[in-house]
């Protein structure tokens, strides 16, 4: 499976294993999203 | 020189360069389906304060986009709030965060309604940083302020979505003149 790409500057390439498992726990410790966020309001 | 006064034809000298207030230090154009976006050589001992923009980023998931000074994951202190066409109002208080937020994320059907505008003070000094800003995507508007509470010298930052990838739009960094 490939692993989720990086930019760094013009530079983008797949995450290396370290860098994965820092992704993941990133992800795990992340502060809860904020309510609603990823929903999109009516305009009424 | 309070106000520039060149005319046309005019050789400008470097006394004249030194004196523009808003220097663009770096644009960075955001790649296809990444999960983050690193900027390296943002900050520098030439300016203090930094204006940073970014515009039109389009999301695989409409949310959230955050933001982390070099590879600090702690000690991020700030108040994020948020505002809806509908009336919604959320304030969050981050304590000692892995990063900060600094605002939402259009998907690749509204692209062109993200903008994100913040001034951070200091990253290259080694003393605190701070940030102030706002922001619109994916139809909210959003105010925040951070801290990072340590004193490293910082030069790059990342930025990534809550979840899923970014594509497109651009990243800006200008240095505001000392």
């Amino acid at each position: 499976m490939s692993k989720p790409l990086i930019q760094i500057d013009d530079l983008i390439r797949e995450m290396t294993d370290e860098e994965y498992a820092q992704y993941l726990e990133q992800i795990a410790n992340a502060p809860q999203l904020p309510e609603g966020l990823d929903e999109t309001p009516s305009n009424s | 020189m309070p106000v520039p006064d060149f005319s046309p034809g005019e050789v400008l000298t470097a006394a004249a360069m030194d004196s523009i207030g808003l220097w663009l230090v770096k644009t960075q154009t955001v790649g296809t389906g990444v999960s983050s976006v690193t900027v390296t050589g943002a900050f520098s001992a030439n300016y203090d304060r930094y204006r940073i923009t970014i515009d039109n980023i389009a999301a695989s998931t409409g949310g959230d986009l955050r933001f982390q000074l070099g590879s600090a994951n702690t000690q991020y202190y700030g108040i994020y709030n948020y505002q809806v066409s509908t009336g919604t109002t959320q304030v969050f208080y981050q304590n000692n965060t892995a990063n900060a937020y600094i605002g939402g994320l259009a998907t690749s059907g509204s692209q062109g309604e993200q903008s994100i505008t913040f001034d951070i003070s200091q990253p290259n000094k080694a003393t605190r940083t701070a940030w102030t800003g706002q922001a619109f995507g994916n139809n909210y508007y959003f105010n925040f302020g951070y801290q990072l509470a340590d004193t490293t010298q910082y030069t790059a930052f990342t930025i990534f979505p809550g979840s899923g990838t970014l594509t497109g739009g651009t990243i800006r960094v200008y240095g505001y003149r000392n």
